[in-house]
């Protein structure tokens, strides 16, 4: 049999057919409502994405950004929940103690009724460095009046004690006249250490009076003082560390301070 | 589409109804599922008028559109073809019957035990009339495809028939 026949038999199973269940107008109809649900569909979609895109976008300024508030609250949360700081300081719950009693009335906004617990630790220097603002010795009940360190005894000091180049000087702490000029700097003579302070007094101010920066002198102080030529007193006072009773540098303060004198 | 792409579109409806309604048969074997497959075709083609650029490879996309969607019809669960041992309309060869109808029953009943896809082929190439290439243009498929798949659905149609048809046992 060849291809033709088969063809034949083909068209002859196809020969009576009954007629068509669908006109043009079903076509037509059914292809309007298809591409109504088509579009339907495209609207839906597009709406459902701009609805998913506007929440990823609400979520995502939130995650960056949040509230003042809001993140100190979630930063305490999350310390709570470790237990301890770094330095292993336990942490108590946030609450106010007996001591702190709540503030009524109304609250600012952006503040809360809570008092800062005791337990957050204050934050800690990275590197390595004393409190700020304290020039290496402590300051209470030390009179002040000595002003800022002065640049140019630094210098001068620095030229007549090898041992003083280099290091920063800070704010004396003596007693000091009004109009006075001073600056100290913690030295190391060999195994004692201790600080050095120059003071340059008032014009008025006579050597053995309390405002050229010989008053209470701790133990095992060294002093000497010598007139400049402007007729200023100058003092260098050499005091020993906490703890120790010899200063450095004790047996030059007198040479250094006859020195420094003639330079000023 | 304009009233111009419309009377285009219904001189093509009318033109080729039938055709396509036969085609349609031959695919499913059924003459309710075949006007459902052709609506369908017809239904695609008349959304995708405007873009349909090659008024002469209209009747392409329509056997394309008709072959997939008898395909996808078989898929569907509750319409998937199953192989039986026994028709469940067996011919009935007596006297009354004309032999022309048994055999009519016997061709469509060995269709139904082909694979959907060499069906198609089969249907496009002996029905339609359809060579090699156009059949491989129209499913969008190779030449090389459209053969083996010829062979392949001659022989299931064979081995369907048995010795019902003796015209086909030489058929290639």
């Amino acid at each position: 049999m060849d291809e033709h026949k088969l063809a034949d038999l083909f068209r002859d199973a196809v020969r009576e057919a009954p007629p068509a269940s669908f006109d043009e107008q079903d076509v037509l109809g059914a292809s309007k409502l298809a591409t109504a649900r088509h579009r339907m569909r495209v609207a839906t979609g597009s709406a459902f994405g701009v609805v998913v895109l506007a929440g990823v976008a609400v979520f995502g300024a939130n995650a960056l950004n949040p509230g003042p508030d809001e993140g100190s609250l979630a930063a305490a949360q999350n310390s709570s929940e470790y237990g301890a700081t770094d330095s292993g300081t336990p942490l108590v719950p946030f609450t106010a103690g007996p001591n702190q009693p709540m503030p009524s009335g109304p609250v600012p906004p952006g503040r809360t009724t809570q008092a800062p617990p005791k337990s957050i630790p204050e934050s800690t220097s990275k590197q390595g460095d004393d409190d700020p603002g304290r020039a290496g010795r402590p300051t209470s009940s030390t009179p002040t009046g000595c002003g800022p360190a002065d640049r140019e005894l630094a210098v001068a000091l620095a030229h007549e004690l090898p041992a003083a180049a280099g290091l920063t000087p800070t704010p004396a702490a003596r007693s000091c006249g009004p109009g006075s000029r001073a600056m100290s700097v913690l030295v190391r003579d060999g195994g004692v250490s201790g600080v050095v302070s120059v003071i340059l007094g008032p014009p008025d101010a006579k050597i053995g009076s309390d405002d050229i920066g010989t008053k209470d002198l701790p133990p095992g102080s060294a002093s000497a003082s010598a007139y400049a030529p402007s007729g200023r007193p100058l003092t260098v006072v050499s005091e020993p560390a906490k703890g120790s009773i010899t200063s450095p540098f004790s047996g030059r303060v007198e040479d250094i301070a006859r020195k420094l004198a003639e330079k000023l | 589409m304009d009233q111009r792409e419309e009377q285009e579109f219904a001189e093509y409806f009318v033109a080729r109804r039938e055709a396509v309604r036969r085609t349609a048969y031959l695919l499913c074997g059924d003459w309710h599922r075949a006007d459902d497959l052709a609506q369908t075709a017809f239904v695609a083609l008349h959304r995708r008028w405007k873009k349909v650029r090659d008024k002469g490879a209209l009747d392409a996309y329509v056997r394309r559109t008709l072959v997939r969607a008898s395909i996808d019809e078989s898929r569907r669960p509750w319409r998937r073809e199953r192989t039986v041992e026994e028709f469940p309309d067996a011919p009935v060869t007596d006297a009354e019957v004309g032999e022309s109808v048994a055999t009519r029953e016997t061709l469509l009943a060995g269709l139904a035990k082909v694979p959907p896809r060499q069906r198609a082929v089969l249907v496009l190439r002996f029905l339609e009339g359809l060579d090699v290439a156009a059949t491989a243009a129209a499913l969008k498929c190779t030449e090389g495809t459209v053969k083996s798949q010829t062979a392949r659905g001659l022989e299931a149609l064979r081995t369907s028939l048995g010795d019902a048809l003796d015209d086909l046992r030489s058929a290639s």
